[in-house]
């Protein structure tokens, strides 16, 4: 199963740097479908509005919202490993 | 967590930009009225460095100042994970009127950390809520009509 996961930022956003840092470590290690999505774009409002999210950074894994302000990387580990099976 | 307390009076902080916003905040909110003499206990949480925290303020001091009401306002600089799960805090800035918060729909289900709020405001994503949002919040209290 190929991975999705797609973080949503803002610009004036301080904490999204540091999990887009965060994203991009696991992007390069694992591999998977990533992308960053502003929420003041058409996309980041449909995404934010259709999964109820109303704070950044906010990453979406595989359809399944998570905290992505200090994610914990053996979570997202588990979680990829789980949604593999 | 610092914490600060105080009355504020009527009158916008000295963050606010001239007498323009308060004649547009009045006109926003025209034709709402005080009720009576009770004072909301409102709390603004945030954390350091939070750039919309400044304009949340200074939206519920237009707001405050174009009611001609007073309030205890309590800024609570929120510093941790464990704080912000100890406050129940989702997200900077968040705006609480007697406990209870100015959009308590963002609450149900949205977990807890040092996170950037979003507030819809006329269809959009910002990060601050409009006037509009903390008017309807005190008249929910009963403060306003």
């Amino acid at each position: 199963m190929s991975h999705r996961v797609r973080l949503l930022v803002a610009s004036w956003c301080p904490q999204c740097p540091v999990a887009k840092s965060f994203w991009r470590r696991l992007h390069d290690k694992f591999g998977f479908d990533y992308d960053e999505v502003d929420i003041e774009s058409p996309d980041g409002s449909l995404l934010a509005n259709r999964h109820g999210i109303r704070s950044v950074p906010t990453a979406i894994v595989n359809g399944c919202v998570i905290l992505a302000t200090q994610p914990d990387p053996d979570l997202i580990a588990q979680l990829l490993e789980k949604t593999t099976q | 967590m610092s914490k600060g307390t105080h009355n504020a009076a009527p009158q916008a902080h000295s963050c606010c930009s001239g007498s323009g916003d308060l004649k547009e905040a009045k006109s926003s909110i025209y034709p709402s009225k005080r009720v009576g003499n009770k004072k909301p206990r409102i709390e603004l949480l945030y954390f350091a460095g939070c750039p919309t925290y400044q304009v949340a303020r200074r939206t519920v001091a237009e707001v405050l100042e174009a009611t001609g009401m007073a309030a205890e306002i309590r800024e609570v600089n929120v510093s941790s994970e464990a704080e912000a799960h100890k406050l129940g805090f989702i997200g900077s800035p968040t705006i609480r009127i007697d406990g209870r918060d100015i959009d308590p729909d963002a609450v149900r289900g949205e977990r807890f950390g040092l996170k950037c709020r979003v507030y819809t405001v006329d269809g959009r994503l910002l990060g601050h809520p409009s006037r509009e949002m903390v008017l309807a919040a005190l008249k929910e209290g009963g403060y306003v009509t």
